[in-house]
């Protein structure tokens, strides 16, 4: 399976690449889940990282420092909207920006 | 739903992540004023059953005012603990920070808050109507000064009221029943013996 390079010259654009084949490894630790792959859009290596974190009830996992299961992870994965965090300026990429990346969201094939 | 409003969850999301401490501290503060409003009521309460209110009431009337006092006083913990459930969540839950899982929490969370806030209400309403019930038996089978009611025994019959004076000649009740601003005068020599009464 080659990966074509990083496509650095790509503009910023905020598109939905829809859902894209499971590429992605998930890796987890008392922390969160992190998922980590290839931006489909700009072909940027991308890491994303679900935090275990405060906002309420019951999260998706509930005890403290446990690692999350590989299903908690599975479903964590298949779950969210991912966006392109390859950590590069694609021009035009506006300033304050959450994701540092080119713009694109996916979601995961479950 | 559309790309634009899963890229604002997650946005959001993100910027909880930053704010970890910040909402944590605003919880603990909300926590803590809840439950210093919670002590406060709770020895309001104490030192309303402390005082002789609910002793000096007949025997059913005590009970039911306890009973009352005592309900009224779970609503309304359990009312002001849910209130501040409401206000500032509960403490220790944590979630996975995406927008996907944050949007999901946040739409049950609105309903767990609009049920709380009912049964809060609801709770308060309740325990208020349970202290107005309590304070309404006492005041109305409240006895005054229960403790000087005496029977006084005498050679010919028994009499019943309030111990006014005992001389060497006289014994001096006031009854409470009938004429009870006429004072009832016996001569000691005829009373054979005065006991304490808790009615007449
Ligand atoms: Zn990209
Ligand atoms: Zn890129």
């Amino acid at each position: 399976m080659s990966t074509p390079p990083h496509n650095q010259d790509l503009p910023y654009a905020q598109v939905d690449a829809g859902l894209v084949n499971d590429t992605f490894q998930v890796t987890a630790d008392p922390a969160g889940v992190t998922v980590t792959g290839i931006c489909p859009r700009c072909d940027g290596r991308t890491s994303t990282t679900l935090p275990l974190g405060i906002a309420g009830t019951k999260g998706l996992f509930s005890s403290k420092d446990r690692v999350p299961t590989p299903a908690e992870q599975a479903d964590a994965k298949a779950a969210e909207t991912f966006f392109c965090e390859c950590g590069f300026a694609h021009t035009g990429q506006p300033e304050n920006t959450h994701f540092e990346g080119c713009g694109a969201q996916w979601k995961v094939k479950p | 739903m559309s790309a634009g409003v899963d890229r604002r969850w997650a946005e959001l999301a993100r910027e909880l992540e930053f704010s970890q401490l910040d909402q944590l501290r605003k919880q603990a503060e909300g926590w803590r004023n809840g439950l210093v409003g919670l002590t406060a009521l709770v020895t309001v309460l104490a030192v309303l059953k402390g005082r002789d209110d609910l002793t000096n009431l007949p025997s059913p009337w005590q009970t039911v005012a306890t009973i009352l006092l005592g309900a009224a006083y779970l609503f309304l913990v359990a009312g002001s603990l849910v209130t501040v459930r409401a206000s500032y969540g509960k403490p220790g839950d944590l979630l996975h920070l995406g927008g996907q899982s944050l949007r999901k929490w946040t739409l049950t969370e609105i309903r767990r808050v609009r049920r709380a806030l009912y049964l809060s209400m609801a709770a308060f309403a309740l325990g208020m109507t349970l202290v107005a019930a309590a304070v309404g038996v006492s005041w109305t089978h409240t006895e005054e000064s229960t403790a000087d009611l005496v029977k006084v025994t005498t050679a010919t019959a028994d009499f019943c009221g309030q111990l006014v004076s005992y001389t060497p000649s006289n014994v001096t009740l006031l009854p409470t029943t009938g004429d009870t601003a006429k004072p009832l005068v016996l001569r000691t020599a005829q009373v054979r013996k005065i006991t304490p009464a808790t009615g007449c």
